[in-house]
């Protein structure tokens, strides 16, 4: 783990401003087209026994068939 | 031996798929981690003898597919269902895949072996290698050098003879950047051509994962195997751009006079020796094929640097949101190396609400301004020719500047900004030290790509 978050930070911050500089000239009028879309194709993978196996063996908290997510200390 | 020699080898029962991945085992038992400590691989796949064994029987049958008993090293940020997908991160440490990435379907689908999990910059955030986790990948070639990044160990394992074919990802060079100091080739394809589902994001408008051989057919034929359209990756698309058409006239005899275009005063921007080493293949290549030269402006790489990382820093923070450690392995910010950290807390600061339209935009624009000169070269000129990377890579462990860092790739960056394909293949040496040189067409065109590239290696 890095210690120094802060100086991390701040010194991220400052290439960014460096570069950012450089990019000064460039011509604000240039059309950017719209991305396109992804699809999430959520649950798909539902369907795959290895799947769900190495998923719930990947989770750090297990209930039941589910992933614990929060710890509910707000209770 | 060349890729199609080995492949026809074991196609004709002459060589077994069990003694290539046994030959490469023991070559991986006695200098991965002993001998050389290229520190490549971070697992094998325990089952790739039992896999072999299956494409034996395939090959008896005359079922097998196109990478029949070929051994494929995977970079760990690709998943493989059942093996470590680390990133090379503690943070993922003991995550395994639960599902195969496209490319690895498809690769199994052609009875490609899986021969193990690669080494790479942690989280593919580095040129060097030298960010993962679990210790450096050495240069196969020059063993007290880096071997560049991030697909280090993919291309080291190319480079050492642990494998016949790799996968990596290249998201501003790191396939080509390695390649290069390694003296192997390495693909970047064009953005759309390979399926990213599976790939463990840096920066998705603009990750693809690609190839590496130790010779120009190897890649192009591992390349030919996981490319097209995924319905899991709405970027794919269907080209039905046949660049061949570009070298060929309908009879198929050769086009009139192909023009290269290189960089006016690429010099300036690189080491001299490897400036001259371009230099001279360029003027052979077109010697030997009657190629016109033509130069152009320089402004693409002008740029190159300041519009990739604003972009990297921001889409990075954004993919890495899910590294909470609820669903999987432990919190990123609480388990990430130093230039993780970089990019997580920078891209989160340039990216709020206080600073719209400042770094993120900007940096868009950038983009959008590089591909539209990049178009305009390319009316010009038929492919671009210019080094992979502008310096010879560094010793383990010496210390260089972030900024001296992030130029390794400056020189690779423009064609993932472009959407372009682009390629590295050996081109000499400095010393004992190998130097790439890299080869950009417009997007979709690998076949004029990978002809020309033949070309470049039989010289």
């Amino acid at each position: 783990m890095v210690e120094n978050i802060e100086e991390t930070r701040k010194e991220a911050k400052k290439i960014m401003d460096s570069f950012v500089k450089a990019l000064g000239k460039i011509d604000e009028k240039l059309d950017i087209p719209a991305g396109e879309l992804r699809d999430e194709l959520v649950g798909k993978e539902r369907e795959n026994e290895t799947f769900r196996k190495i998923f719930f063996e990947n989770a750090p908290e297990v209930r039941d068939d589910s992933i614990v997510a929060e710890k509910g200390k707000w209770k | 031996m060349t890729t199609l020699e080995k492949l026809k080898l074991i196609r004709g029962g002459k060589l077994s798929a069990e003694e290539n991945i046994k030959s490469f085992l023991k070559e991986i038992e006695k200098n991965d981690q002993k001998g050389k400590k290229i520190n490549a691989f971070l697992m094998l796949n325990p089952k790739a003898i039992e896999e072999a064994r299956e494409v034996d029987k395939k090959i008896k049958n005359r079922e097998a597919g196109k990478l029949a008993g070929l051994a494929i090293a995977v970079k760990s940020n690709i998943c493989v269902q059942g093996l470590k997908a680390s990133c090379a991160s503690k943070t993922l440490e003991h995550y395994r895949a639960s599902f195969n990435a496209s490319v690895i379907e498809k690769i199994k689908e052609e009875d490609g072996i899986i021969i193990g999990m690669a080494n790479m910059d942690e989280f593919a955030c580095g040129s060097s290698g030298e960010t993962s986790a679990f210790s450096v990948t050495k240069n196969p070639q020059a063993l007290e050098l880096v071997p560049g990044g991030s697909s280090s160990g993919s291309v080291a394992a190319v480079s050492a003879g642990f494998c016949d074919l790799a996968l990596g990802s290249d998201t501003g060079g790191s396939i080509r950047n390695p390649a290069s100091h390694c003296g192997v080739v390495g693909v970047k394809p064009s953005y759309g051509l390979v399926s990213r589902y599976g790939l463990i994001d840096l920066a998705m408008s603009l990750d693809q994962i690609g190839t590496i051989a130790g010779d120009v057919e190897g890649a192009k034929l591992l390349l030919d195997v996981i490319k097209g359209r995924d319905d899991k990756d709405a970027v794919t698309l269907v080209s039905d751009n046949n660049s061949k058409d570009k070298l060929k006239d309908k009879a198929g005899n050769e086009k009139g006079v192909l023009t290269i275009g290189i960089i006016k005063g690429i010099d300036k921007y690189c080491t001299k020796e490897i400036s001259k080493l371009i230099d001279d293949k360029i003027k052979k290549l077109a010697k030997e094929y009657r190629l016109e030269i033509k130069e152009i402006s320089p402004k693409i790489i002008d740029l190159a640097v300041q519009t990739y990382y604003p972009l990297v820093y921001v889409e990075f923070f954004s993919g890495t949101r899910k590294f909470d450690g609820r669903r999987f392995g432990r919190k990123i910010e609480d388990a990430c190396g130093k230039e993780v950290l970089r990019r997580i807390l920078g891209g989160g600061e340039i990216s709020k609400e206080e600073y719209h339209g400042t770094y993120y935009r900007k940096a868009l624009m950038a983009k959008q301004f590089i591909k539209k000169e990049l178009e305009k070269d390319f009316e010009k000129v038929d492919f671009i020719i210019l080094p992979s990377v502008p310096r010879l890579p560094h010793r383990l462990n010496s210390k260089i500047s972030v900024e001296e860092m992030y130029n390794y790739d400056m020189f690779t960056i423009p064609a993932n900004l472009a959407g372009i394909c682009a390629m590295s293949l050996p081109c000499g040496k400095v010393g004992n030290v190998p130097v790439g040189i890299q080869l950009m067409c417009s997007a979709f065109e690998e076949e004029k790509m990978f002809d020309i590239a033949e070309k470049l290696e039989r010289l």
